[in-house]
């Protein structure tokens, strides 16, 4: 027998899907528990008071109750609702961008604080930024940071040897780079980095995403570093990101 | 698919596998509905296989609206009585059920079959967008009412398609959001109040 019979918590809303007549499954990442799955019940009808509290990317205040299979929602109370953010068509796609890389790199049952206050962060400042390409870059390198998936970008990850400044080759199944000796036999896919965009990285890797917004950085140089660490990600979640062709599609 | 078929017929299992694969249907009641088929009287086991033949046989989506239909193109590009230079886009079939029931529209319709939904990876290609710009381009439409969901999917669908037919010059509208009726002001969430408080209308 479980002892309470309702938990609460908060979390952003990560995505839903429809399920049964008027029911959807949510998926909330939390801070304190990780990722949470529950269903809010008649939430696709007119008259439910859940509803308007638990769209995508809503920051909300769920209490929850045990379920059978599923856990169900009870109260939910917005706490921001990001609503600049469904506006634009451009920011919906990358808001939900970020929501599926951190749906894709957290669990559930397993807190990651980390990849919570990165979202909320990035989802805030997105509702007041004009540039959002780098709050994206900023945002998939620090997740990779805080899931340990960090991109080795000062030593060659063969031989260690501390990397002179210059161009080299990014090795997604080793996670960084790799010194002109390695490379020549190294015989897996590797992307090229050049050296401003290896500069580019590390200043990304080590700074608050305020810094990072200020520095405007060259259209060649961000979409070489977007090409690589989208490549990263895909390799290590072993698949390609649904939310990825609409938001290339807009971007155009 | 593993399903507790401790049937020794064939037919019975091969109906309890059909009916498992019906949305909302578990094993449990996919077995439950086979035997309530196999005890019911023949003539109404029949009507219900022929119903189910005729859904098949004779529907068919209209080839202007994309609605389901008996006939090509459907009743309701067919009513010249109906206002015709009004199209109202819906996601689903049902919506347009919904908003006939209401009798408040009297123009014409064109279903998307489904919404732009990133995360699942559904883009405008997915949906019937082509047909409804070609509809517009043929001319004599003056208005586009985007009645598609008032969620996250249904607003970047809206959004989409506004954005694809602005430069046609025609008239683009959306249904008002709002309070609905019967329910409590507590309740509503900021982004409806909002709304609500904006559109507010005059008393008279």
């Amino acid at each position: 027998m479980v002892s309470r019979k309702t938990y609460k918590t908060r979390g952003i809303v990560l995505r839903h899907t429809p399920i049964g007549e008027a029911d959807r499954v949510l998926t909330l990442l939390t801070s304190d528990l990780g990722k949470v799955r529950a269903v809010a019940r008649g939430v696709r009808r007119v008259k439910s008071k859940l509803a308007g509290h638990v769209e995508p990317f809503t920051y909300v205040s769920v209490s929850i109750s045990y379920g059978r299979t599923l856990d169900v929602i009870s109260e939910a109370q917005t706490i921001r609702s990001f609503g600049r953010l469904r506006e634009n068509l451009l920011l919906i796609s990358e808001a939900v961008y970020l929501s599926e890389l951190a749906d894709a790199f957290s669990n559930e049952q397993e807190p990651t604080p980390e990849i919570f206050h990165l979202l909320i962060e990035c989802l805030d400042a997105l509702e007041s930024t004009d540039d959002t390409t780098r709050l994206i870059r900023w945002f998939e390198i620090q997740l990779l940071d805080a899931t340990g998936f960090r991109p080795e970008l000062y030593e060659c990850v063969e031989c260690r040897l501390v990397l002179e400044p210059g161009d080299y080759i990014y090795n997604c199944s080793r996670g960084g780079l790799l010194c002109n000796g390695c490379k020549v036999q190294s015989v897996e896919v590797a992307l090229p980095l050049s050296i401003n965009a290896n500069k580019t990285l590390r200043y990304y890797q080590r700074n608050p995403l305020l810094n990072v917004l200020k520095v405007p950085i060259p259209k060649p140089v961000s979409d070489e570093i977007g090409r690589v660490l989208r490549a990263y990600s895909r390799y290590v979640l072993e698949r390609e990101l649904k939310s990825v062709g609409f938001m290339d599609l807009l971007g155009k | 698919m593993i399903l507790p078929s401790n049937s020794s017929s064939e037919p019975v299992s091969n109906l309890i596998t059909q009916f498992h694969k019906l949305p909302g249907i578990g094993p449990k009641m996919a077995q439950r509905l086979t035997y309530y088929l196999v005890r019911m009287p023949e003539v109404e086991a029949r009507s219900l296989a022929e119903a189910l033949i005729a859904v098949k046989d004779r529907i068919t989506l209209c080839s202007k609206c994309y609605n389901i239909t008996e006939q090509d193109p459907c009743t309701i590009c067919e009513d010249l009585s109906r206002d015709q230079s009004r199209i109202c886009v819906v996601e689903e079939a049902l919506d347009v059920v919904a908003l006939e029931r209401t009798g408040a529209y009297k123009g014409l319709f064109h279903v998307l079959h489904g919404a732009i939904s990133p995360i699942n990876g559904i883009g405008p290609d997915d949906l019937k967008l082509q047909p409804l710009l070609s509809r517009i381009n043929d001319g004599g439409i003056e208005e586009i009412v985007l009645a598609t969901n008032p969620n996250m999917e249904g607003e970047a669908t809206a959004m989409y398609i506004h954005k694809l037919i602005a430069p046609l010059g025609v008239r683009i509208t959306r249904p008002a959001r709002g309070l609905p009726v019967g329910a409590d002001l507590e309740y509503a969430d900021e982004v409806t109040l909002t709304r609500a408080m904006e559109a507010r209308q005059d008393l008279s």
